[in-house]
């Protein structure tokens, strides 16, 4: 009973070997003076007396606390290594780099100059198409007049008839096919900055 | 590193935040560039992973939401930038990259006699920084974190991204592997 009440009041976590490797019988094995010695747990006054007087009586983990302290020394070395001067000097160019593209003064507007670019191709479509209708001599129009027409009673076959075939009509054609090539230029390189 | 004040720093950042992140690259830089150095081995790779952390610090501040601590948010930063690029290396040498269990640490017994022998070559912390530049980057970084910044197995859980059980065991895992090249070069040298 008072073995158990050593055990489980006087010394906790329990040890259950309670031998050292040198075989000499201590209150503290080897297994849990490793492991004080291995993790950083805050120890007790107690706890500390009775690793202390294990690694006093055992070698091996004597030499264990020994390596344990040597590592700490080098590990956390009491000057630290230093970048090179130019460490600062580059970050904040690649900072100031990195601001210029957040901070875009463009930016705010490039959801507008988005949508109007969207617009401007929509629109140079629309005029692609009514120069391929004239040229077409109104054929897509004359359908849709015949599916219309009955509806509203208007012949709109009749409009494109009046539509002039004229050298302005190629000038529409020229620009609605640059506006759509620079508008969708313009489209890819915002979608990629972004 | 001096008494870094993370409240006032905040307080700082918010009313100027280019002088107050001045102030935290003073007194983080060494210790981030440090861990740099543990995952690249070299000088300049280091400092451009140091600046690649510093960036990502800077362009994450505002979100910043206090969390955790700002040291542990810092070190997680600079988790990541180490081991994106020790995964990328890893993957190109056929290096152990830093999710892979290592199994070669193993417990080694130790002889009090070659410890005393050899105590000078141990206290000379030339042959220690060697034989910790013979680890696995992983394994060098976790030592770091745990020696140098002196982080908790919580704060070292959160900096990782690994199970409490992880971050343990691959801490232990290093220091046997650490006290198995010592005796190994000390045998070889005798």
């Amino acid at each position: 009973m008072r073995f158990l009440l050593y055990r489980f009041l006087d010394e906790w976590p329990p040890s259950f070997f309670g031998w050292s490797q040198s075989g000499r019988r201590t209150t503290l094995d080897c297994r849990s003076a490793r492991r004080m010695l291995d993790f950083r747990n805050p120890l007790g006054e107690t706890e500390r007396a009775r690793l202390h007087t294990h690694l006093g009586e055992c070698p091996a983990c004597a030499a264990v606390a020994g390596l344990e302290r040597h590592l700490r020394a080098a590990i956390a070395p009491v000057e630290l290594p230093r970048p090179s001067v130019e460490f600062e000097m580059i970050l904040f160019e690649k900072l100031e780099v990195g601001k210029t593209v957040q901070y875009d003064p463009i930016a705010p507007w490039g959801w507008f100059i988005g949508w109007l670019t969207i617009a401007a191709i929509s629109v140079a479509a629309i005029a692609q198409m009514w120069v391929h209708i004239i040229s077409s001599g109104g054929r897509l129009i004359g359908y849709l007049a015949s599916l219309l027409k009955p509806a509203y009673g208007i012949d709109f076959a009749n409009l494109v008839s009046i539509m002039p075939r004229r050298f302005d009509v190629m000038v529409v054609y020229l620009a609605s096919l640059t506006i759509i090539i620079i508008g969708t230029i313009i489209a890819i390189r915002t979608s990629a900055r972004d | 590193m001096g008494v870094f004040d993370e409240r006032q720093f905040l307080e700082d950042y918010r009313l100027h935040p280019e002088s107050a992140f001045r102030q935290l690259m003073d007194a983080f830089r060494d210790r981030v560039y440090l861990l740099c150095l543990r995952a690249a081995g070299q000088r300049q790779p280091a400092e451009d992973l140091a600046q690649e952390t510093f960036i990502r610090i800077w362009k994450g501040l505002a979100q910043f939401r206090g969390e955790s601590s700002l040291a542990t948010w810092i070190y997680h930063i600079t988790w990541n930038v180490c081991a994106s690029f020790i995964d990328k290396k890893s993957s190109a040498q056929g290096m152990p990259s830093v999710d892979d269990e290592d199994a070669e640490g193993r417990e080694m017994d130790m002889n009090l006699s070659i410890y005393d022998a050899n105590i000078k070559t141990f206290e000379n912390r030339q042959f220690i920084s060697t034989l910790l530049a013979k680890l696995p980057a992983p394994q060098q970084l976790v030592l770091t974190l745990f020696y140098l910044q002196e982080l908790t197995y919580e704060e070292m859980s959160s900096v990782t991204g690994w199970p409490l059980g992880t971050v343990k065991a691959t801490l232990h895992r290093a220091k046997d592997r650490m006290r198995a090249l010592a005796f190994k070069e000390l045998q070889i040298e005798s």
